[in-house]
């Protein structure tokens, strides 16, 4: 009991103080009190006039999306002013609304819309001072009618608004992607950063880089009578323009690729062996990124969410086929590398192997046999036979090392969303997830790219990429400049290099020669042209579902390799037959580009249609 | 020693439990439109505000039933945490709005801020209890205290959150004063810290924009003064006896952060005059019953730690309340129990816990 036990003046002094507190407290409640008095009493009809009469309504303006630019500063992604129709039901009785409707179809000419119409409005109306929006993209004819008609059909406003535009339509869709209204679950997600009824990117960069893109929102406020006439702006916020990226695509390049592939399903992957950046990526099916900017209809939205075609899957990094015989220049290397193959053995090919127990029997593409081959005839022909004995020589282990090491069974970590990782199977991988102990004619499959391996086509063009550059396994990456809106450099994106793998100089030196021949004189023949010297590899993936995938990958030129192209046809047969002439039609109008970085202007013909806009 | 306690402060109790309760029912009213507009879930503030006041509620009441004294053993504990935890949300803190006042931790967001000022009373009331006899002396019953004190003051000013800088430097002033510091030194003290807010004020252009604001706001109603007068008018148009509950239009989007720093304008709105005077009317009565526990507790430092959380507590609910009339510059804070917000709640319901258990100990 301090009040007593400790001197009494002590205590005496501290009651003085919580009163001289509570004086000063008083003293301010009393004049909140007075504050508070004056403004709902004395002010209170003043403010309430204000409340009343005052119809505020707030417009948001979506910032127009940032520029996407190819590599020489092509306009891939931009936007375009539109019209849109607004409606503000506030103030407006439900007799006035249907009025308004009938009016807005009698200047449309067409009546389907009104239910729509009344829907919008009806929602819309749980939300005062905001307007619904009736139509998007109204067109300008419609737009000056509609302004001439404004005070005769109460509630309608015009609003000038931009829309994304990709003026090349299909081109690199799915590197591009695509943007749409933001979802429940993606505004979960971003919750501070959008707002119900913001447009964000669905796939592709304008998912990966929304937020560079976005720009930040604008509005206004206003002050409206009651024709919902603007009387002043009380508040306005300019959006500012997105960011702009700038790829490391080649806008040529990739129409190059994409005439080749023409409409066969498939991928198409350039990269620069050099520091892994994506000159070309190509998915077909591809889609008008166009469409989504204005909501589908029935048949689009079918075709696109549940046509077996799969339009919007990136087969370049989405989609995982085993490679077949492109798998074996890593089969060949792993073996060189761990000196289980000398590169004069040799093996006869009879045309099968058999192997087992039960004397499986494995057979060779060419069910003649290639008859005795060494390990160069073996690559450029392709010989699964020898590549049977040299897997079983070399062992699963070594082979599933090596996968991993160039970046199998696992994401390349390209800036692009929804990447697979493939898979690399191994003994363990098989007990765990089959339940079988792994066999030796697992081993004879894996060896020729069959059986359980996955891979994307980038994850093979970037193999391909470490191999050919020595040992150097890039991350591939798309964008390579990001300008803010002022078209400052505000990031720049440097080659990232995942490892160094080690490749001994005669390994590098073969695998290069043997490819080289493969396109002079093997399987690769369909790929080869005149005075230009390319290394390349069919694959012809095996399908249990139908007609084989066709695979080709090469690089140009062998002695210092600028371009490496991973070349998919899906369902299109053999490599040789089918994948190589695709790489040949991009390899003959890449040649100036890799003298001057630039693509042959004559194979553009359809190309530069393209490029009109 | 327990069997002594008797029951706590009854109405202290029951206003705390009051303004928590309407606190919840206005912030599910202020922003269930708003929630519904932006995220798709118009109970979402109401759901967070919930959990947070039953959370907050039973902790007030299982501090209530800890022995006051034993803050005192702990004060070091809870000033070296609470230093750290600033320190921490300066590097790591997740920034809203250009500010860095939030820590993440797992999927709460907490506010150290609010933490340093409890940490900064209870420390603050050891201090003066245990050095009493020199406080007139300025080394030893000013410079260390001061020292602290400003290093916790700059930690929050620079984050920055000026309203929070402001409120713990007040109470530790308002504590000097109880303890009976000199009032030069006082004074000096006090200059001093309003000369670091005033550069703050300078150096920020937002903030020269706040203080611009609030001195004319009809100067320019599109930008600066737009959040004040929306404020002024949902007051004035709640008139005496207010629109009714659930009727405001302020909120409907014309009121931004109308469910935390801007919700008294609200409750003005939808209640009237004689709304708005029950609220401070009850903020009165829990200063006046921290008062009455100040007075008799049973040692030196529970009267100072009551008479610092009270302060606290109190002072905070008259800047809020001063900010959103227009007689101070506007400011990020919230109004005590009735501002959403989990951290802010869930400390000055800690605060009410520790005065409870002051008054069951009181004596005479």
């Amino acid at each position: 009991m301090w009040q007593i036990e400790s001197n009494r003046l002590e205590y005496q002094k501290f009651k003085n103080r919580i009163f001289l507190f509570l004086c000063f407290l008083s003293f301010i409640f009393f004049v909140l009190y007075l504050r508070l008095f004056q403004l709902q009493i004395i002010d209170g009809q003043y403010f309430k006039k204000i409340s009343k009469e005052n119809c505020i309504q707030i417009l948001f303006q979506q910032a127009p999306r940032g520029t996407i630019l190819d590599r020489k500063g092509e306009i891939l992604a931009g936007n375009r002013s539109a019209f849109s129709l607004l409606f503000s039901p506030f103030n407006l009785s439900d007799s006035d609304i249907e009025k308004s409707v009938d009016k807005i179809n009698n200047v449309l000419g067409e009546d389907k819309n009104k239910d729509n119409f009344i829907r919008k409005i009806a929602f819309q109306k749980r939300y005062p001072f905001t307007y619904a929006c009736l139509m998007r993209n109204i067109g300008r004819k419609k737009m000056f009618q509609f302004a001439e008609e404004k005070l005769n059909i109460p509630g309608i406003n015009i609003q000038t608004e931009t829309v994304r535009f990709y003026p090349r339509k299909n081109f690199a869709s799915h590197v591009l992607g695509y943007i749409g209204e933001i979802n429940a679950n993606e505004l979960m997600k971003r919750g501070d950063e959008c707002r119900q009824g913001n447009v964000v990117g669905k796939i592709g960069l304008e998912k990966v880089y929304d937020s560079e893109l976005r720009g930040v929102e604008g509005g206004k406020q206003i002050e409206v009578d009651v024709l919902g006439r603007e009387l002043r702006v009380l508040r306005e916020i300019i959006p500012a323009k997105g960011n702009t990226l700038m790829l490391t695509i080649d806008n040529r390049l990739q129409i190059l690729a994409e005439d080749a592939l023409g409409d066969a399903a498939g991928a198409i992957v350039i990269l620069d062996p050099r520091n892994g950046e994506v000159l070309s990526l190509v998915s077909k099916p591809d889609f008008d990124s166009n469409i989504f900017t204005v909501p589908l209809n029935a048949k689009e939205w079918n075709y696109f969410f549940t046509s077996p075609d799969y339009p919007l899957l990136n087969r370049a990094i989405q989609a995982q086929y085993a490679p077949g015989s492109i798998f074996k220049i890593l089969v060949t290397l792993a073996a060189l590398e761990e000196k289980k193959i000398n590169l004069n053995d040799t093996f006869f090919c009879k045309g099968f192997l058999t192997c087992g127990k039960e004397e499986r029997v494995f057979r060779c593409w060419k069910r003649k046999g290639h008859g005795r081959q060494n390990l160069i005839q073996a690559v450029a022909n392709s010989c699964d036979v020898y590549f049977y004995e040299m897997g079983l020589k070399t062992g699963v282990r070594n082979i599933s090392k090596y996968a991993r090491k160039f970046g199998l069974g696992k994401k390349t970590g390209i800036d692009l969303p929804s990447e697979k990782k493939g898979l690399v199977p191994s003994p363990e991988w098989k007990k765990k997830k089959i339940g079988n102990p792994w066999f030796d004619g697992d081993t004879l499959n894996f060896s020729i790219g069959q059986g359980y391996l996955l891979v994307t086509p980038l994850q093979m063009a970037n193999l391909v990429c470490a191999v050919v550059n020595g040992g150097k396994l890039y991350r591939p990456y798309v964008v390579k400049k990001i300008f803010d809106n002022k078209n400052n450099l505000i990031k720049k994106i440097k080659p990232y290099k995942i490892r160094d793998i080690e490749i001994s100089d005669n390994t590098l030196k073969f695998i290069k020669k043997s490819l080289k021949e493969t396109v002079e004189k093997g399987t690769g023949r369909g790929a080869y042209i005149e005075n230009l010297s390319v290394g390349g590899k069919t694959g012809t993936a095996e399908n249990p579902h139908g007609e084989n995938h066709a695979w080709f990958v090469c690089f140009t030129p062998v002695e210092d390799p600028q371009i490496v192209i991973c070349v998919l046809v899906e369902h299109g047969g053999s490599g040789g037959a089918v994948a190589a002439p695709v790489a040949r039609k991009i390899l003959q109008g890449a040649i100036p580009f890799l003298n001057k970085g630039e693509v042959n202007k004559d194979v553009l013909k359809t190309g530069m249609k393209n490029n009109e806009f | 020693m327990r069997k002594y306690w008797h029951s706590p402060n009854k109405v202290l109790f029951l206003i705390t439990c009051g303004l928590v309760v309407f606190g919840v029912i206005m912030i599910y009213n202020a922003s269930a439109i708003m929630a519904e507009r932006r995220f798709g879930d118009s109970t979402l503030f109401l759901k967070k505000q919930l959990f947070w006041a039953i959370m907050g509620l039973f902790v007030m009441i299982a501090v209530s039933k800890i022995d006051y004294n034993l803050w005192q053993k702990l004060s070091p504990f809870l000033l070296i945490i609470s230093f750290f935890l600033l320190l921490a949300v300066l590097i790591v803190g997740k920034e809203i709005g250009g500010a860095r006042r939030w820590l993440k931790l797992w999927v709460f967001t907490f506010q150290p801020s609010e933490f340093a000022k409890i940490a900064m009373i209870i420390y603050f009331a050891r201090s003066l209890d245990k050095k009493r006899a020199k406080l007139k002396d300025f080394k030893i019953g000013v410079l260390p205290h001061s020292i602290i004190l400003g290093i916790f003051f700059g930690l929050i000013l620079i984050e920055p959150d000026l309203g929070g800088a402001i409120i713990l430097a007040s109470a530790g002033l308002i504590m000097f004063f109880m303890g009976g510091v000199k009032l030069l030194h006082l004074s000096c003290l006090g200059l001093v810290m309003l000369f670091c807010a005033s550069i703050s004020i300078i150096i920020s252009d937002y903030k020269i924009r706040r203080v611009l604001g609030f001195l004319n706001p009809w100067a320019d109603p599109q930008s600066k003064g737009y959040q004040i007068i929306q404020s002024f008018t949902a007051l004035g148009s709640g008139g005496i006896f207010g629109r009714g509950l659930g009727n405001s239009q302020q909120k409907l989007f014309n009121l931004p952060e109308s469910h935390t720093d801007f919700i008294f304008p609200i409750i003005g709105e939808e209640w009237g005059f004689v709304g708005t005077l029950t609220i401070v009317f009850v903020f009165i009565v829990f200063a006046w019953q921290g008062r009455k526990i100040s007075l008799k507790a049973p040692n030196l430092f529970g009267s100072l730690l009551a008479a610092g959380i009270t302060f606290l507590i109190t002072f905070q609910a008259i800047l809020n309340i001063s900010v959103v009339t227009g007689c101070l510059p506007t400011k990020g804070l919230a109004l005590p129990f009735l501002s959403f917000g989990g951290s802010s709640l869930m400390f000055s319901l800690i605060g009410v816990g520790i005065l409870l258990n002051v008054s069951r100990q009181t004596k005479c």
